[in-house]
């Protein structure tokens, strides 16, 4: 009795056993065949990353502020000069700048990825391969794209949750200013003509269609004067700004100047966005990272439209 | 008599010293490559990296147990190694074909620049990163292969319109090089205007340096530098005679026309091959002959060998300081070798003013 009641717990000891192994076993398995293990990049790379990635090095602020978002601070072994958040992205190793990252800086600290972005950057990325490295190049030119590069950022370094977390979120504040924008235009308002200044010398450089700067803009309800030209960044004339006449004027804060510089601008007077008040500094940081905080930087461009 | 017997010493005086000084030269570049090697963003002993070296060689190799990291291994062979070869080689490459320059145009001002041959590398390149071009030859890609083009075209352009009655003559070539360049640099401007989008990438490049140096790079300009080099060795005899005047060459013997076609080709072939790799990096190919002409005198069988050792060595030792002072930050090495060139051309001049006469 004694003996049969100590084999059925043994039994049933190792029935859970096997039940419980089987069960981690599968979930795990499931893990895996949920993630892939080729990933393809926005410049069009096909990157295999089989593991999940435990040392990141982010050569992009952009890069270091999802890392940090998906709650992958951890992970980060190494980041730009320019990144500068959060906070304690200050204190990760430097392996140079944004646009000239050090090869042996990335090497010495052996990561099993580098987080890194498509233009300047985009003519470094087959060496760093060359080396050894694993490189994924997130390079989105739209508010959908950088939501979607969360999520897929997300999904290789097997935060899927966090990310669908930002991801969502930023969807449904973008899709609060979208309502807000419909509900306007219902009551017949028309999209304010805006002008967004990059900075200021001789000429005006400002964003044009293929520019994030261009999406939010469009996103938050306004008419970007810079779509006249297809390209990203291009110098205006102030002929053609004064032609333009903008009723509302976006001055970037890596401009150099604030509100008061631009109402005093000689002649600047006679456009409509400096007569009634309309001049605006945006947060660099939050248009041109396209990050989880880009959000806020579409937030920001869609207050200063509809005050 | 007695003044006879001075001016005998002199000489011999000044060739002592010009040997002396190619051998110090000579010295002094192999204790650069070592300290590049031993230097970079990364601490790597130097004693480390002098044995990682050491087990690439053929047979030698299996001496030395592998006690180091296979990351540390590949900073080394990959990454460092390959750079301060190619620094070495662009130097070398430069400052050749700057001392060419100038002994051909009699103009201590000519450099690589004047006749056109950077411009037309920075064009090359510029329209390879406008249209996105991205095909490849060998381990090149397509920006190294279109500035080496450009640099010949422009370097032939030139000559062949400075041309006149089968005779190119030296001004006529640096005032031809001087206002094609001006056109090459407004046609770069105007591409990159038009192509803000590319325009880091192409600004990056124009402003030269040696960070994504690998052994495909070094390879391809090895050949260049190698043969042009010795072929101008060889024509320090001819250069000489060039000095006196192309008439006086002439008399002398020399084919004055013909030594000047393949001497330049044999220049700008240099030149191209080291701004493909490099992007442009100025004063090297302007200050190191002047420096060593200031240190070995005039004479080209001395100068060549001697810019050949200095241009290796000034840019080797620019570029170790340019990715070590602020690293992991870098300097652009253009800036670096102007720093430093200048301010020790400035005192070799005013110091050899009065010792040389």
């Amino acid at each position: 009795m004694r003996r049969k009641s100590t084999l059925s717990v043994v039994l049933i000891g190792a029935l859970l056993a096997v039940v419980l192994v089987a069960g981690c076993g599968s979930s795990a398995e499931k893990g895996k065949e949920a993630r892939p293990t080729v990933f393809v990049d926005d410049l069009g790379r096909e990157v295999e990353i089989a593991e999940v990635p435990q040392s990141i090095v982010s050569i992009a602020p952009s890069c270091t502020e999802i890392l940090f978002a998906l709650g992958l601070g951890d992970k980060v072994i190494g980041v730009t000069e320019y990144c500068d958040y959060p906070e304690e992205a200050k204190e990760k190793p430097k392996i140079g700048t944004f646009t000239t990252p050090n090869l042996e800086a990335i090497l010495s600290l052996e990561p099993d990825l580098v987080l890194a972005t498509g233009g300047v950057q985009a003519e470094i990325l087959g060496r760093m391969e060359e080396l050894g490295l694993t490189v994924f190049a997130v390079n989105p030119m739209t508010f959908e794209q950088t939501v979607e590069d969360i999520r897929k950022i997300g999904e290789i370094t097997g935060a899927v949750e966090e990310a669908e977390g930002i991801a969502r979120d930023m969807e449904e504040r973008a899709e609060a200013v979208a309502k807000r924008v419909r509900e306007l235009e219902a009551e017949g308002k028309k999209r304010p003509r805006v002008f967004y200044e990059i900075y200021y010398e001789n000429n005006v450089w400002t964003a044009g269609k293929s520019s994030i700067i261009s999406d939010l803009i469009s996103l938050a309800g306004g008419e970007n004067i810079g779509d006249v030209e297809a390209s990203d960044y291009y110098e205006f004339s102030v002929e053609r700004l004064m032609a333009e006449n903008p009723q509302v004027y976006l001055v970037g804060s890596g401009s150099m100047s604030n509100p008061g510089d631009v109402t005093r601008r000689p002649g600047w007077d006679r456009m409509e966005a400096v007569r009634e008040g309309r001049v605006y500094v945006i947060d660099e940081d939050l248009v041109y990272r396209t990050g989880p905080r880009l959000i806020q930087g579409l937030e920001a461009i869609h207050r200063a439209l509809f005050p | 008599m007695e003044g006879t017997v001075a001016v005998t010493r002199r000489l011999a005086a000044l060739r002592r010293r010009r040997n002396t000084v190619l051998v110090a030269l000579g010295l002094l570049l192999l204790a650069a490559v070592v300290a590049a090697v031993a230097l970079g963003a990364v601490y790597i002993p130097i004693l480390t990296s002098a044995r990682i070296i050491f087990s690439r060689l053929p047979f030698l190799g299996r001496l030395v147990d592998a006690t180091w990291t296979p990351t540390e291994e590949t900073i080394i062979v990959s990454v460092r190694l390959p750079r301060v070869l190619l620094a070495l080689l662009v130097g070398m490459g430069l400052a050749v074909a700057g001392a060419i320059f100038q002994g051909l145009f009699r103009n201590p001002m000519a450099d690589p620049s004047i006749i056109g041959s950077s411009q037309g590398a920075a064009l090359g390149a510029t329209i390879a990163f406008f249209f996105g071009i991205r095909v490849g030859w060998g381990g090149l890609t397509a920006v190294p292969i279109f500035a080496f083009a450009g640099s010949l075209g422009a370097v032939l352009l030139v000559y062949f319109i400075a041309r006149a009655g089968g005779r190119v003559s030296v001004s006529s070539l640096l005032l031809v090089g001087i206002a094609l360049s001006s056109f090459l640099a407004s046609i770069v401007s105007l591409l990159m205007v038009m192509s803000e989008d590319r325009m880091h990438n192409i600004f990056f490049w124009l402003m030269g340096g040696l960070g994504t140096g690998n052994w495909d790079m070094v390879l391809a300009v090895l050949p260049f530098v190698a043969v042009g080099s010795a072929a101008s060795v060889v024509c320090g005899k001819d250069l000489n005679l060039l000095l006196l005047g192309e008439e006086r060459a002439a008399q002398l013997g020399l084919e004055v026309e013909r030594f000047k076609w393949a001497i330049i080709t044999v220049a700008s072939l240099m030149v191209g091959a080291a701004v493909s790799v490099s992007g442009i990096i100025g004063f090297v190919g302007l200050m190191t002959p002047h420096i060593v002409r200031l240190l070995t005198g005039p004479d080209h069988r001395y100068l060549i060998p001697g810019s050949l050792l200095g241009g290796g060595l000034f840019l080797v030792l620019a570029d170790t300081l340019a990715r070590t002072v602020i690293a992991p930050n870098e300097l652009p090495v253009g800036i670096v070798t102007a720093f430093f060139g200048a301010p020790f051309f400035i005192y070799l001049l005013k110091r050899g003013r009065r010792s040389v006469g």
